[in-house]
This record gives C-alpha cells, sequence and structure tokens, in this order.
C-alpha cells in the first residue's frame, strides 16, 4: 500500500527535484479546482458590484486623465510621443493593471480564504492561482475597450497586437511569482497588503508605465533595472509601434520572471504548511 | 493483516503557542529555518508555547471504527487536523493510506452569494472532486440534502439547516477511504440525521476507515469498534469502547466535584432557630460518598442543631442541572411525612431512590419550615453530587427501558 506521510521537514529528505517533481503534480491535478475557484471569485463579485466591470475601465481613465492635467500643469512631462497620448497611456496602463490588481489579489489569496484552510486541506495554490484569473478577466475587457479607444482616434495598431497573449505571458508569470511570495508574507505580517496598495501608486511611476523612459537621473538608473518596465514597455511599443528597443530587457526579464516562479513555488510549498496553524 | 493499516500514527506531537504575536514570530522562524534547509528544534519547547498533542501512536485498519473521547482541549480536533494533513506534526508521524474524506467544517469553502448548484461544484473541487465525478455524483448529492427548488437560489438564502445539508451532502459524496468526522452527526431535523446515519453505514459497510470525534457516549459506543482517550494530548487509554468510555467518566467525575456547603451558619443567629452543622451525602451501604450511581439509592444527611422545642416541620427538596433549571421538587408534606424537631442535636435522612440521573452533576437543595410555613428554619442550597451513568444510555436521565417484538 502506498502511504501519504505527513511528518516534520518531511521536504528536507526529499531532495529538490522530487519537491519540485511535487509541486508540478500537484499544480496539474488542482487544474479543475483552481479553474473553480477563479469562477467563485468571479461570478461573485460580478453579483456583488452595482458597476459590474465598470470599475475596471474607470480606474485607468481616472489615472490616464489626472496624468493629462499634471501635464497641462507643467508638473510633469510626458516626454515625446508621437501618437495620441491617451493610446500611449492606455496601452501600457492595461499591461501595468495585470500586475497591480493582480498583486494585490493574490496577497489577500490565503487570508481572504483563512475558515477554508484551517479546516479543509486542499491545493493552496489554487487560491493564488486563481485570483491571476480577475487580473485576467480584467485585461481581456481593456483589450475590448482599448480597441474602442483606436478606433475613435483613428490609429492603426501594428498587426504585431495579435502576439499579445504571448506579450501578457512574462508580466502574468512575475506577478504569480511574487503573489505566491507575498500571499504567504501577508499572513505572517498584516501589513504587507496594506503597504503594497500604498507603494503599487508609487511603484507606476517610477516604473515609467505613464511617460517615457527618462535618458538620466536616478531614475533612468531604476528603470534600467526594473524588470517591470521592460515588461511593459516592450508589449505597449509592440502593439503601438510593431517594434521596440527593449527587446533584449524584455527577453531577459521574462527569464527573471520564470525563475522568480519557480524559486516563489518552492517557499509557497514549504511555508504552506506551517501558516494553516497560524491563520 | 498490518499492511492493511489505512492510518498509522506514530509517537505523533504537535505543539501550539499561547501567544498569538509570538506565534507569528515563530512562524516567520519556522519558516525561515525550513526554506533554508536548517531543521529547528521542533521536539523542544520555546517561551509561551504547549504540548497540544504529545506522543500519540496508534493504527486504524481498513473498515474499522475509532471513537476518540476527551475533554474539552484534550487534542481531539488538532489529532484529525494532523490527519488530514491541514496542520503538520512537530515530531513523529502520520501515514495515511488512501484518500481522506473529511466531516470537519462542513460548509467552510461555501460563497453565501453563489447558488447551490453554483456552490457544489467549487465545494467537490475544493474535497478534492474533479468535473467527471463531480457530474456523476451531482444528482445524489441534491437529492440526499433534499434542498428541491432552491438549488439556483443564492445560499445565504438558505435556512442554516438547507445550508448544513447541502454542505454535509456534499462532503459525504465524494467518496473517501478514511473518513473523520468531527461531531457532526447532529445536523438538521432527524429524517435528515437518519439519512447520514445510513450513509455511514453504506461507507462503513464498503470498507470506509472512520475516525470519530464525539461528545456522545452513544455514538461512540454505537459506531466504534475501539476507542481512544485523549487526555491533555496524551493517549490515556485505547480499547474496547465501553472500558475507555468508563475511564473518561470516572475521571469525568473524579474532577469537577465542588466541596460540601460547611453549613449555613454554626451559631444561631436571631432568626435561627435551627442550624445546620453539616452536610453529607451517604449510600445505601451507610458510607459517606462524593458521587452516587444511576438506578441505587443515596441519602442527603443534614446534621443540625435545634436552640428549642419547634414541633412539627415541612421540608422541601429540590435538585437542579447544570443550568441551574429544576429537574425535581417535592416536599414531606406531599408525600404526608409527619416531621417535628425538639431542642438539641440531630439529622435528618434524605432518601433518594433509584437515582434517574445520567453521567452528570446536579446540585440539592433544603429548606425547613415550621409546619404552617410561618418560619423558614434553615434553606439549604446547591448540596453537589455527581451521579455516574449507565454508559448503555445517552441524555441526561436515566429510564428502565425494556424491548419486545410481538408479529
Amino acid at each position: 500500500m502506498r502511504y501519504k506521510v505527513y511528518a516534520p521537514q518531511a521536504f528536507l529528505k526529499q531532495g529538490l527535484f522530487a519537491l519540485i517533481a511535487e509541486i508540478w503534480n500537484e499544480l496539474a491535478r488542482n487544474r479543475w479546482l483552481t479553474w473553480q475557484l477563479f469562477k467563485r471569485d468571479f461570478v461573485a463579485g460580478y453579483k456583488q458590484y452595482l458597476l459590474g466591470f465598470w470599475w475596471v475601465v474607470f480606474v485607468p481613465f481616472a489615472s490616464i486623465l489626472s496624468f493629462m492635467l499634471l501635464n497641462k500643469a507643467g508638473i510633469v512631462s510626458f516626454g515625446s510621443v508621437a501618437i495620441p497620448y491617451p493610446l500611449y497611456a492606455f496601452a501600457g496602463i492595461s499591461f501595468w493593471q495585470i500586475f497591480a490588481t493582480g498583486l494585490i489579489n493574490a496577497t489577500h489569496a490565503l487570508v481572504n480564504a483563512a475558515g477554508m484552510i484551517g479546516k479543509i486541506n486542499f491545493c493552496r495554490k489554487s487560491l493564488v492561482i486563481a485570483t491571476l484569473g480577475q487580473a485576467t478577466v480584467f485585461f481581456l475587457i481593456q483589450i475590448a475597450v482599448g480597441t474602442g479607444l483606436f478606433f475613435y482616434y483613428r490609429y492603426i495598431p501594428s498587426e504585431k497586437a495579435l502576439l499579445i497573449p504571448f506579450l501578457f505571458l512574462p508580466l502574468a508569470l512575475l506577478t504569480l511569482g511574487l503573489g505566491f511570495i507575498c500571499a504567504i508574507l501577508n499572513t505572517m505580517v498584516r501589513e504587507i497588503a496594506n503597504l503594497l496598495s500604498f507603494l503599487m501608486t508609487f511603484l507606476m511611476l517610477i516604473t515609467p508605465v505613464l511617460y517615457q523612459r527618462p535618458s538620466s537621473g536616478v531614475l533612468a538608473a531604476i528603470t534600467r533595472y526594473n524588470p517591470l518596465y521592460y515588461l511593459v514597455a516592450f508589449p505597449r511599443d509592440m502593439i503601438l509601434y510593431g517594434q521596440s528597443a527593449e527587446g533584449a530587457g524584455f527577453w531577459a526579464s521574462s527569464a527573471f520572471s520564470i525563475a522568480l516562479l519557480g524559486v516563489s513555488l518552492v517557499f509557497f510549498h514549504i511555508a504552506e504548511s506551517k501558516i494553516a496553524e497560524r491563520l | 493483516m498490518a499492511e492493511e493499516s489505512l492510518i498509522k500514527v506514530e509517537n505523533l506531537s504537535k505543539k501550539f503557542c499561547a501567544s498569538l504575536r509570538r506565534s507569528m514570530w515563530y512562524g516567520v522562524i519556522d519558516t525561515g529555518r525550513a526554506i533554508a534547509g536548517v531543521g529547528g528544534h521542533s521536539e523542544r519547547l520555546r517561551r509561551d508555547e504547549f504540548w497540544a498533542l504529545q506522543g500519540v501512536s496508534f493504527r486504524l485498519e481498513r473498515g474499522q471504527t475509532l471513537g476518540i473521547v476527551g475533554a474539552n482541549g484534550a487534542g481531539k480536533t488538532t489529532l484529525l487536523r494532523l490527519l488530514n494533513g491541514i496542520i503538520m506534526p512537530d515530531t513523529g508521524q502520520v501515514s495515511i493510506g488512501g484518500r481522506v474524506g473529511a466531516l470537519i467544517g462542513v460548509g467552510a469553502g461555501f460563497h453565501p452569494l453563489l447558488t447551490g448548484r453554483e456552490n457544489i461544484f467549487v465545494n467537490a473541487a475544493i474535497l478534492g472532486m474533479d468535473r467527471r465525478r463531480t457530474l456523476k455524483a451531482f444528482d445524489a448529492i441534491v437529492d440526499f440534502a433534499g434542498i428541491g427548488g432552491f438549488l439556483d437560489a443564492p445560499v445565504r438564502h438558505y435556512s442554516s439547516g438547507m445550508f448544513m445539508r447541502l454542505a454535509f451532502s456534499v462532503a459525504v459524496h465524494c467518496d473517501p477511504e478514511i473518513l473523520l468526522i468531527d461531531e457532526v452527526l447532529a445536523v438538521g431535523d432527524t429524517q435528515f440525521q437518519e439519512r447520514c446515519f445510513n450513509r455511514l453505514g453504506l461507507l462503513r459497510s464498503q470498507g470506509v476507515s472512520t475516525i470519530l470525534v464525539s461528545h456522545s457516549m452513544m455514538h461512540i459506543l454505537g459506531f466504534c469498534d475501539s476507542a481512544l482517550y485523549l487526555k491533555r494530548g496524551m493517549v490515556q487509554q485505547i480499547g474496547e469502547p465501553e472500558t475507555v468510555i468508563r475511564a473518561y467518566q470516572d475521571d469525568v467525575s473524579a474532577a469537577g466535584v465542588p466541596a460540601l456547603p460547611a453549613g449555613n451558619s454554626s451559631e444561631h443567629g436571631p432568626e435561627t432557630d435551627v442550624a445546620v452543622r453539616r452536610v453529607e451525602w451517604v449510600s445505601g451501604q451507610g458510607e459517606v460518598v462524593e458521587k452516587a450511581f444511576a438506578g441505587s439509592d443515596v441519602l442527603l444527611r443534614i446534621h443540625y442543631n435545634a436552640r428549642q422545642d419547634i414541633g412539627p416541620v415541612e421540608m422541601d427538596i429540590a435538585v437542579s442541572g447544570a443550568g441551574s433549571d429544576v429537574l425535581f421538587r417535592t416536599s414531606s408534606k406531599s408525600f404526608h411525612k409527619d416531621l417535628a424537631v425538639r431542642a438539641g442535636e440531630g439529622y435528618f435522612d434524605i432518601r433518594l431512590k433509584a437515582l434517574a440521573f445520567n453521567n452528570q452533576h446536579v446540585m440539592a437543595h433544603a429548606a425547613l419550615w415550621r409546619a404552617d410555613r410561618s418560619q423558614l428554619l434553615f434553606w439549604q442550597k446547591d448540596i453537589p453530587l455527581f451521579v455516574s451513568g449507565d454508559i448503555r444510555c445517552g441524555g441526561r436521565i436515566i429510564i428502565d427501558v425494556d424491548w419486545k417484538n410481538i408479529q
């Protein structure tokens, strides 16, 4: 008979490869659960909000508008953008929102399900992955709105816009990787979620999402090593112009995202058994 | 047969931390250690930590049912959570040889805004069922829960009974090989309970091993092949349900018997012509006792001292249960017993015959009046007695029963 064994620090004895195989099998086995959890959040969210998903569209528009006002007042400068600014900003912010919404939702994933985690043994990784589904839906809605925007400005995007699903993937993986880590940290220190919401706007400003990469100064140095910048800027450029100067950064950031996801999964796997008793 | 053990528990221990803040901190440290691959000293207690379970070992064979008894806080639920893999042990190990279904916190995965139908799918998935198995069991789940026309209504509009029925129904339909039950047999109306028992019976007959945590000795006795008595996190006894339950109940009765009152006044006040010196319980054999047995007689003996001749008196007695609700009350007058008190020392013996209380703490109260009720001579309240029960019977009182079948 094959036994499932629960023992302290069992993963130390099994080795890294066995551990990774175990995580992979768990994720594969729980695809249906992940889908169901996503559907649950989605349906419940849809029923709850009066504005429904208009909210999703409203937030980026509000950011873009306020930024245009700041620009007009001369407080910030966009740099020179060859195309109508709202198109430029909307394309960038749509990708940015995957990260912002996805990471905040993922951070809350475990704490929100505390009652369940303490009573039922199920795949908690599915909880985190399911929250990314939410961000993906928001992204799809924004693509629809964005299409309307392109029509309005009579601007024809590059045919490379059809690559959106692939352009989207690395950013989603980075979000998921950070999400796994933040979800665990948030169970231990509840301030993490508050801190993140606070940091998000700041991060958006230094990434630059709404204006072009500065060529010199502190911000330029930060941007140079910020994977978020490449993961947002490259897809945006590909959609708008069909080419981008950030190709190398994009691929490097993609590799970084995949590696981070791997590490964070192992971290999550080891830590999750410790959090069930403390939630 | 040894390899047929579906559950093997060896030297299992689990510690918890009494301080929330420190518990979080230990969580950070332990997680950090685990990531770094450094094993901590999980077998040692740190500040504010205590053993919720210590050195627990047992095995459970296929098709067997083990009952777990113990006081609140003895570690029963912790044991179930360890067996279910929700929390990890600090020492020892648990080996599980089959798919586990748990009736612990049923309904925990339900979302109030979703309909019954949507919740069935989500909850079944959480309990480990894939799409194919959920679809196959779907009709049976709905049928078993008996929620009929409410299937497509949000569950927050369900009555609490309907909610629990649906939750329970999903839980018992995920065909487990090992079933962990934490005191959930009291769900819904009698009709639904009947269905639950039959379902559990069916699972047992299919070779499902069950662990049942219950405060109902009736359930333990009725369903279990063996029982385990947990006391402060340790296995006190394991074996035949009757023996284990008896040991548990003896422990319960030994603890928690309050001291007898010393008598309301040793001296005569201006109002008291009769002072109570001492009260005690005396068995049928004439020994002073602290507990009595269901079905046997016991004497309530009240020693008194009367300052003067009182003449004819009447005595009221009452017995109350834990919630100070009066279970029984009568008076000597109702029984046409003529009592009288003369000056000096004496005692009343009040014989309570064939006690009908089952395994519970009771309080006796006695009041002495002049026969014309013009003066209350003494009122002795809250005289504690533990009546140990008949393990064949549940509930708070005992009724002598017999069965006959006439066809």
